[in-house]
């Protein structure tokens, strides 16, 4: 199935596609004009804030352009393929492409990957890294010291980026900021809405290629896109095949779920910031902008690294039940694997009593070692998926 | 259930040092006096290894350390047993190894039966959000551990790069940290004092904790003194077979007069060696420097290339830690603030770069150091300490590197063989051919 030539022929679309397939062009076309490129490692960096101070926040996402030779040299084995992809990124693809790179916790790889690189900076100056910042947010305990030391780091990113920028960020300009993001994040809702049971329209692999394309747009741009492309999908061939809940390690190409795709399963929602966890709650608008970011923070649906067990287990049932998922699929890169510890519990309280399958599948790389044989894995999983329904 | 595997090699390490001996007898002496005083309701804690335990001390709020306590499972060969119990819930039992130990001892229908007549039942579980598989175990075993409230601390990055920290470790720590780290940390320990005054009852006393913290600095100083001896006598009056085992079980009495006078008494034994005549390994003429984590269930294996190659594993981060990172001196105003750039920052020294690697080659120099193996742990997704940068440093200056790859809390996968051939190839290819010179 994956990507459907019907999806393909829409305007909207094939803008997004380029965009999602040709990241780094983009990076080299803000240089050329002369853009003011924050590039952002991790999944909570407010781009609100990046936005208001003038500058374009860019994601770095892996390299996938061929064999990860930097990352293999400095990183060690317990480094998953994200985390391998998004090293061979920073230190050589966009190597003297932005000036400034921001890292946050999101995940605990993105602190060690944050102090690699600010030693590499010391021990290798020739190379041309940007200037390194790391928002040190707390994200799991909900408590007001969380949110104060959140408001805190948010502030001090704010500093940060006035000095980088030359721009004061004003309050009215971060509002016009969440007021554009959240624009945003709810025309994304809107065409994900085209993933639900009732009327699905859109596959996971298109879902991930319009996701990931417009955030590497323009955030205006981005906006039209959505929209514009949600109007194309509404008129997409419905979409067969067994409704798949995917949790794990974030898919930054549609590689994975292409394969799924086209061996009988349809992955309808994800857990990860790559797909629909990205723009799963709004920023609230009736609070100061500051203390309205980071509440998002603590508001989002839990990180499948970072969540506790209790907080997965509610947020599994909550999300098979909102997309009708019939199986639960968990999928984890090697030494990316966090997540086999909520399993047990999730399927213990949530897949076992409602009857829904599971299938995990442990231990990938990039490139995939065995496309072939995981094939295999999704299409025996299809099968599960539908026999357990 | 896993079988654990029978090892066809020696594992238990030559004991040459009576320090050695009395930790473990004194360790396993108090946890018999452990189990009646958790039934009779006092409170019980479990901490992770980066817990400001002096806060406990001070509140003689008794605690095991999980994962000292995974290394006193491994030491036993009962490893197996629990990644048994783990697989048997549905859980993995080959990754993490060295955090899950401890949950499987919470699925242990017999928990009587573990070492030292097992860990009793605790109602206090200390959990820091260091590593985010750590925090999902830590909810497991909270949860498997029914009575146990779990209490999270919480960190705060980004120390104040400088050069030499061991330096400034002692007497002027908080030039290590921003102003807002440092009130950061506080911050916790104010937390954490007043959730536990809230759990037990117990009032926390100010001069109490000044007592633990002046017992710290004398233990330590003791351990800095060994460390030197150690590093400035050739051949070495101590190897890390007895080194080891006899810091890891004191620090964990850490605090008490117990270990301050442990600590001495072990340099008394070490002096004497060296005053004797007395070396560890009298044929010395390689000296090794292990970084990682101990081979707890194998300490035999560091004995292994003493014989045969005059080959003596003479460092670890164990006594090097505690001799460097831990001291804290002028505190009178805040000792909490002290207590904080404590234990904050033994991560930042031990895993960080560059403070690890920097304080590696300092070690290396002082220790007349010829060789470093350095053991990376297999199933920790969280493994990863800029090891290049290690190596880079390490050997651009001289010291060449052997980097093993092991679980060192899983016997049934040690490799012998292979582990021994990659240390004698370091000994031989590269350590002889220099000496020769
Ligand atoms: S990843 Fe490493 S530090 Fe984290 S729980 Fe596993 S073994 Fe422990």
């Amino acid at each position: 199935m994956a990507i459907r030539k019907e999806a393909a022929a829409g305007k909207a679309f094939a803008a997004l596609k380029e965009a999602y397939g040709n990241r780094k062009a983009v990076l080299q076309d803000l240089r050329k004009k002369g853009a003011k490129t924050v590039l952002v490692a991790g999944y909570d960096v407010p781009d609100e804030a990046v936005l208001a101070a003038g500058m374009v926040p860019f994601r770095v996402t892996g390299y996938y352009g061929g064999p990860r030779e930097s990352a293999e040299k400095y990183l060690e084995y317990s480094f998953g393929a994200i985390w391998k992809g998004l090293w061979e990124s920073l230190a050589e693809d966009y190597a003297g492409l932005a000036d400034y790179c921001v890292f946050c916790g999101s995940s605990d790889m993105f602190l060690k990957l944050y102090y690699y690189f600010r030693t590499l900076k010391r021990i290798e100056p020739e190379r041309k890294l940007p200037e390194f910042f790391y928002i040190d947010y707390e994200l799991v305990d909900k408590k007001l010291k969380t949110q104060e030391r959140n408001e805190r780091e948010i502030n001090r990113f704010i500093a940060q980026l006035e000095a980088w920028s030359g721009n004061k960020v004003t309050e009215a300009g971060l509002k016009e900021a969440i007021g554009l993001c959240n624009e945003y994040r709810q025309a994304l809702r809107a065409f994900t809405e085209l993933r639900k049971k009732d009327n699905c329209r859109v596959n996971g692999s298109e879902a991930l290629m319009v996701i990931g394309g417009s955030m590497f747009m323009d955030r205006k741009a981005a906006v039209e896109a959505v929209k514009a492309v949600t109007e194309e999908a509404a008129a997409w061939p419905v979409v067969e095949g067994t409704r798949v809940y995917y949790a794990g390690s974030p898919q930054e190409t549609t590689e994975v779920y292409e394969i799924a795709e086209a061996s009988g399963c349809c992955v309808v929602g994800e857990d990860h910031d790559m797909g629909d966890r990205m723009f799963d709650t709004d920023v609230r608008t009736d609070i100061a902008p500051v203390s309205a970011l980071a509440e998002r923070l603590i508001t989002r649906m839990p990180s499948s690294e970072k969540g506790s067990i209790k907080e997965r287990v509610k947020f599994a049932g909550e999300k098979l039940n909102e997309t009708q998922a019939e199986l639960f699929l968990t999928y984890m890169n090697k030494n990316d694997e966090a997540y086999v510890w909520d399993l047990p519990s999730i399927k213990r309280n949530v897949l076992e009593p409602n009857g829904i399958a599971s299938c995990t599948i442990e231990g990938q790389t990039w490139p995939l070692t065995d496309p072939e044989g995981l094939k295999a894995k999704f299409a025996e999983m299809a099968k599960l998926g539908k026999e357990a329904k | 259930m896993a079988e654990e595997k029978k090892q066809t090699y020696e594992t238990r390490s030559i004991k040459r040092l009576e320090s050695s001996k009395t930790a473990s007898a004194y360790q396993k002496q108090w946890f018999h006096t452990l189990r009646p005083r958790v039934e009779a309701g006092e409170p019980f804690a479990l901490l992770c290894a980066d817990a400001p335990m002096e806060i406990f001390r001070a509140m003689d709020i008794p605690f095991v350390v999980y994962q000292w306590w995974t290394a006193i499972c491994a030491a036993k060969q009962m490893s197996g047993t629990y990644y048994g119990y783990m697989k048997d819930a549905g859980y993995r039992d080959d990754i993490c190894s060295y955090c899950s130990t401890i949950y499987g001892c919470a699925l242990d229908p017999h928990p009587e039966e573990g070492p030292w007549g097992g860990l009793p039942e605790p109602s206090i579980i200390i959990t820091q959000s260091e590593c985010s598989v750590m925090s999902k175990i830590e909810n497991l075993m909270a949860e498997a551990y029914d009575h146990a409230e779990q209490y999270t601390m919480h960190r705060y990055h980004e120390p104040v790069i400088t050069e030499n920290w061991w330096d400034k470790a002692f007497e002027h720590y908080t030039e290590l940290s921003s102003p807002e780290r440092l009130d950061f940390y506080e911050r916790e320990l104010r937390d954490l004092i007043a959730f536990l005054e809230q759990k037990t009852g117990r009032m926390f006393d100010m001069n109490k904790f000044r007592e633990v913290m002046d017992n710290v600095n004398e233990q330590d100083y003791w351990y800095r003194k060994t460390r030197d001896l150690i590093a400035e006598n050739k051949p070495a009056p101590a190897v890390i077979s007895d080194t080891v085992n006899a810091v890891m079980q004191a620090q964990w009495q850490r605090g008490t007069k117990w270990a301050a006078e442990h600590a001495k008494g072990l340099y008394e034994e070490v002096k004497q060696r060296v005053d004797e005549n007395n070396p560890a390994v009298p044929n010395e003429r390689i000296r090794l420097m292990w970084i990682g984590r101990g081979l707890w269930f194998n300490l035999a294996f560091y004995n292994y290339f003493e014989e045969k190659y005059g080959a003596a594993f003479i460092w670890s981060m164990y006594l090097g830690l505690a001799a460097d990172a831990y001291g804290r001196f002028n505190y009178e105003d805040n000792p909490l603030r002290a207590l904080g750039t404590r234990f904050s920052m033994i991560t930042d020294f031990l895993h960080m770069p560059p403070w690890n690697a920097e304080w590696f080659l300092k070690e290396a120099r002082h220790n007349q150091i010829d060789g470093v193996v350095l053991l990376t742990s297999e199933n920790c997704m969280n493994n990863g300490d800029f090891y290049y940068n290690i190596v880079k440093t390490l050997e651009d200056n001289g010291f060449p590197v052997c980097m093993l790859r092991a679980d060192p809390a899983d016997a049934k996968k040690w490799n012998q063989e292979t582990m021994t051939a990659a240390v004698e190839d370091l000994i031989v290819n590269r350590i002889e051919p220099k000496l020769k010179k």
